[in-house]
C-alpha cells in the first residue's frame, strides 16, 4: 500500500475549481517536487497532502486522499501531526507565536503530544542540532531572520517526527545563502522521511527529486522523472528549466544542439552533453 | 521584546515562583482593602524598602513614582480642594479640607502599596516563566496562548504599521491637513494592517492545529520554573486568606 | 465553551491592535485612544463572547506592558466588547448610521461600569489628563460621581463612535475568504 494515495481529488473554493481530478500515490521514502506556476494548485495540494484540508469550512466536491489507508478525517489529531508536517512560503505565519525562545518553539509541537520531558528535551536537542540552530536557542523567534526562521520552523515540523515532510516554495522569500542552508537540510534528511517539494521552477528540487508531477489550472498533467517530466512540452511552456537545460535550449534554437539529445538537467549532466556537442561538432 | 516591565532579577524574589508571586500580589490587594489607612502606609513603605533591595530597584522605583505620581495629585486635588468645604488655610493661603486631606492620604496610601506590589510583580516575572508555570500546572493551553502571542507579535505589527504608513505616504497619504482629512486618512493604514493580520490568523491556526497544539487538555513544557518546597502550602494559604481578606471587605462595605 | 483556535488568534491579533492603536493615532495626530478597535473588531467578527474576552485579555496584556492599572479597568474593555458583539449580533453594524449608533451606546454602557472603579477603587482620579475635566466639574458644584461619569463619556464618546466606523470600514472592505469564516459575517452573507 502506498504511504499517500489520491483518487480522483476535486476541490472547489468560491466557484473555482482549485484541484480538477488529482489522482496519484506517493510511496514511503520518495522525493517527489511538484511544479506549477502560480494558480496552479499547488499550495492547495500542499494543504491537503498535510490534512490541512478538508476542515469545518471547506471538503472535497468529488474523491478523497488517504494517508496510510486512512482519510485525514479518520486521523486523531495527535496521529496525524505525528504523520505528516507542512512547510510553507512565510515562516512568520508559521510560528507558533506562544514560545519566547528557539528551543521553545521547536519543542511546541512534541510538547502538545503530551510526550514525557526527556524526550522532549532529547529530541528537541537533536533537531536543532541538524538545523544548525543551537547557537540560537535562546533566542526570540521573531528577532531572527527570514533564513533563521524558516530553519526554525523545518526544525518545529522535525521535531514532530514526520513520515511525510511538505515543504510548500520554502525557499521563495530567501536569500541565496539561506536557500542554500535549508536545501542541505532537506537533502540530507534521513532517507524514511517521504517528502514532497512544491515548487514554481525545479532549479532546487532537481538536487534531489527523483520524482517530478506539473501542475496546471490543478490538474496533475505530467508525472514522471524529472527528465519526462521537465522536458515535457506542457513544462517548456509553463515553468523556467534549470538553466543549463536553458542553455541547452537557446543551443538547440541556434542548430547547435543534436536533435535527440535530452537537454541537461543538473551540473553534472550539463559538462557531460555539452562536451559531447563540442567533441560532435570538431 | 522591548516593551515589557520584566528586569532580570537575581535576588530571591526573582527566583521564587511565578505562581507564589502572583498569589502573593492578589492576597496582598485584598490585604489592604482590610486594613487601616496607616497599617497600608507602612505596607507602602515596606514595599519601597523591598523594591529598593533588588537588582533593578531604580527601575522599579523609576516606574512607581511615574504610575504613582500623577494619580497621587489628581486624588489630593479632587479630596483636597474640592470634594470638602475647606477648614483649613495653609501657607495662609491655600484654603483645603482637613477631611479631605485624610481621606486623600488614605487612597493614596492603599493605591501607592497596591501598585508598588503589582510593579514589584510584574519586574521580577517574565511572562514566559508565569505561562510555563500556567502549564506546568495543567492550566488550558489557550489561556497561556492568548496571553504570550500579542507580547510576541506586538513587536512585528508595529514594524508593519510603521512600514504601511511609510508605503502609504509615498502614495499621496498626508498627515499634515486637517483633521477631519487625518480621519478620512486612517483607513488607509488600518485596512491592510487588519487584512495582513487575519490572513497570518488564518496561516497560523492552521499550522497551530497542524502541530497538535490543544490536541490534549495539557502540554509537556521543556524548563518549568523550579517550584520551591513551601510553594505549593504558601499558595494554598495564601488564596484562603485573600478569599477572607475579600469576604471581609464586603462584608465591611455592606455594613 | 471552547474557542476554535482561529479564534484565540483572531483575540491576540484584536489584543495588539488596541496595543499598537495609541501609536497610530499619535501619528495622525488625532486626539482620540484607538485602544478599543480590536476588541470591536473581534466582538462584530465572532460574537459579544469573543468580544468580552478580548477586552480582558487585553488589559491583562497592558498591565504586562504600561502597568497593573489597566487590569483595574479591564471590565471596561469587557463592556466594550459584549456591547459591541451585541450590536453585531443584532446585525447592527451593516450601516454607517448603525456603526455611529453603536459607538455612543458602548460610550455609554462603558461609563456605567468605569465609573465605580474609578470612584470606588482610585477615589475619582486616573493620573491621566482628563483628570483636569473632572477638576473643572467639581469646580462647578457637580458630585464626585456625576463629574467622574461626564468626564469618562466626553472623553471616549468621539474614540468610539471614531472606533466602531473605523471597524465597519474595515469589515466591509475585508475579502470574503477571510471575512466570511467568522460567525456573524456569515450570518450577514447568507
Amino acid at each position: 500500500m502506498a504511504l499517500l494515495e489520491i483518487a480522483d481529488l476535486t476541490f472547489e473554493l468560491a466557484g473555482r475549481t482549485i484541484l480538477d481530478g488529482i489522482t496519484l500515490s506517493i510511496e514511503r521514502g520518495e522525493r517527489v517536487a511538484i511544479l506549477g506556476a502560480n494558480g496552479s494548485g499547488k499550495t492547495t495540494l500542499a494543504q491537503w497532502l498535510a490534512g490541512w484540508l478538508p476542515n469545518v469550512d471547506h471538503a472535497a466536491s468529488r474523491g478523497k486522499l488517504t494517508f496510510d489507508g486512512r482519510e485525514w478525517k479518520d486521523w486523531p489529531l495527535p496521529q496525524r501531526a505525528a504523520a505528516v508536517q507542512l512547510v510553507g512560503q512565510l515562516p512568520v505565519q508559521q510560528l507558533s507565536g506562544r514560545e519566547f525562545t528557539v528551543r521553545d518553539e521547536v519543542a511546541f509541537g512534541p510538547g502538545n503530544l503530551g510526550l514525557p520531558v526527556s524526550e522532549v528535551s532529547a529530541t528537541t536537542g537533536e533537531v536543532l542540532e541538524l538545523c544548525e540552530l543551537t547557537h540560537l536557542a535562546g533566542r526570540d523567534p521573531f528577532t531572527l531572520s527570514g533564513g533563521e526562521q524558516q530553519r526554525t520552523v523545518i526544525a518545529s515540523a522535525l521535531a514532530m517526527k514526520p513520515r511525510l515532510l511538505i515543504l510548500d516554495e520554502p525557499v521563495t522569500n530567501l536569500d541565496p545563502s539561506a536557500s542554500e542552508h535549508i536545501v542541505r537540510l532537506v537533502s540530507e534528511l534521513p532517507p524514511d522521511i517521504t517528502v514532497v517539494w512544491l515548487d514554481t521552477s525545479p532549479k532546487i528540487a532537481i538536487e534531489f527529486a527523483r520524482r517530478f508531477l506539473l501542475l496546471r489550472n490543478g490538474k496533475c498533467v505530467v508525472d514522471g522523472s524529472p527528465c519526462q517530466v521537465l522536458l515535457h512540452p506542457e513544462s517548456l511552456a509553463t515553468i523556467t528549466l534549470p538553466p543549463s537545460a536553458q542553455a541547452a535550449r537557446l543551443a538547440a534554437k541556434a542548430g547547435i544542439w543534436p536533435d535527440g539529445l535530452p537537454y541537461p538537467l543538473t551540473l553534472q549532466e550539463a559538462r557531460v552533453r555539452f562536451e559531447q556537442v563540442k567533441h560532435d561538432q570538431s | 521584546m522591548s516593551s515589557l516591565l520584566y528586569r532580570t532579577e537575581k535576588g530571591w524574589l526573582g527566583r521564587e515562583h511565578p505562581l507564589t508571586k502572583l498569589c502573593l500580589v492578589l492576597w496582598a490587594v485584598s490585604l489592604i482593602l482590610i486594613v487601616p489607612w496607616q497599617a497600608a502606609a507602612v505596607l507602602a513603605a515596606l514595599v519601597t524598602a523591598l523594591g529598593a533591595t533588588l537588582d533593578s530597584g531604580i527601575s522599579w522605583l523609576k516606574r512607581w513614582l511615574l504610575a504613582l505620581t500623577p494619580l497621587a495629585i489628581s486624588l489630593f486635588i479632587i479630596h483636597v480642594c474640592f470634594l470638602h468645604p475647606p477648614d483649613l488655610l495653609w501657607f495662609g493661603l491655600i484654603p483645603v479640607s482637613r477631611r479631605g486631606l485624610l481621606e486623600s492620604v488614605s487612597l493614596i496610601a492603599r493605591v501607592a502599596f497596591a501598585l508598588g506590589v503589582f510593579l514589584l510583580f510584574l519586574t521580577v516575572t517574565h511572562p514566559s516563566a508565569l505561562l510555563k508555570a500556567l502549564d506546568a500546572k495543567k492550566v488550558p493551553p489557550g489561556l497561556s496562548y492568548v496571553l504570550a502571542s500579542p507580547l510576541l507579535l506586538l513587536d512585528l505589527f508595529a514594524e508593519r504599521a510603521r512600514s504601511i504608513q511609510a508605503a502609504q505616504q509615498t502614495r499621496g497619504l498626508s498627515l499634515d491637513q486637517s483633521v477631519l482629512s487625518r480621519l478620512l486618512a486612517l483607513p488607509a493604514l488600518l485596512v491592510p494592517l487588519v487584512t495582513l493580520g487575519l490572513m497570518d490568523n488564518h496561516s497560523r491556526s492552521a499550522a497551530l492545529t497542524g502541530r497538535a497544539f490543544r490536541a490534549f487538555p495539557y502540554r509537556t513544557v521543556l524548563s518549568p520554573p523550579p517550584d520551591q518546597p513551601h510553594g505549593p502550602i504558601l499558595r494554598r494559604i495564601l488564596l484562603a486568606a485573600t478569599v477572607l481578606q475579600g469576604g471581609l471587605a464586603t462584608w465591611l462595605y455592606w455594613k | 465553551m471552547r474557542f476554535s483556535t482561529r479564534t484565540l488568534g483572531l483575540i491576540s491579533l484584536a489584543v495588539v491592535i488596541n496595543s499598537i492603536g495609541g501609536q497610530i493615532a499619535h501619528w495622525f495626530r488625532l486626539p482620540i485612544f484607538l485602544d478599543s478597535i480590536g476588541t470591536i473588531l473581534a466582538a462584530v467578527l465572532e460574537g459579544p463572547i469573543v468580544g468580552t474576552v478580548t477586552g480582558l485579555i487585553s488589559n491583562l496584556v497592558r498591565s504586562l506592558l504600561i502597568g497593573p492599572v489597566e487590569a483595574a479597568f479591564a471590565p471596561v474593555s469587557m463592556m466594550i466588547g459584549l456591547v459591541a458583539g451585541l450590536c453585531a449580533r443584532l446585525n447592527c453594524f451593516k450601516y454607517l448610521w448603525q456603526a455611529v449608533l453603536a459607538g455612543i451606546l458602548i460610550s455609554f454602557a462603558l461609563t456605567l461600569v468605569a465609573v465605580p472603579i474609578q470612584v470606588y477603587w482610585f477615589g475619582g482620579a486616573t493620573g491621566a489628563g482628563s483628570d483636569v475635566i473632572i477638576f473643572y466639574f467639581l469646580h462647578v458644584g457637580r458630585a464626585l460621581v456625576g463629574s467622574v461619569a461626564l468626564t469618562i463619556l466626553l472623553s471616549n464618546i468621539a474614540d468610539k463612535v471614531i472606533s466602531c466606523v473605523a471597524v465597519w470600514f474595515i469589515v466591509r472592505q475585508l475579502p470574503a475568504r477571510l471575512s466570511g469564516v467568522y460567525t456573524p459575517m456569515k450570518t450577514r452573507h447568507s
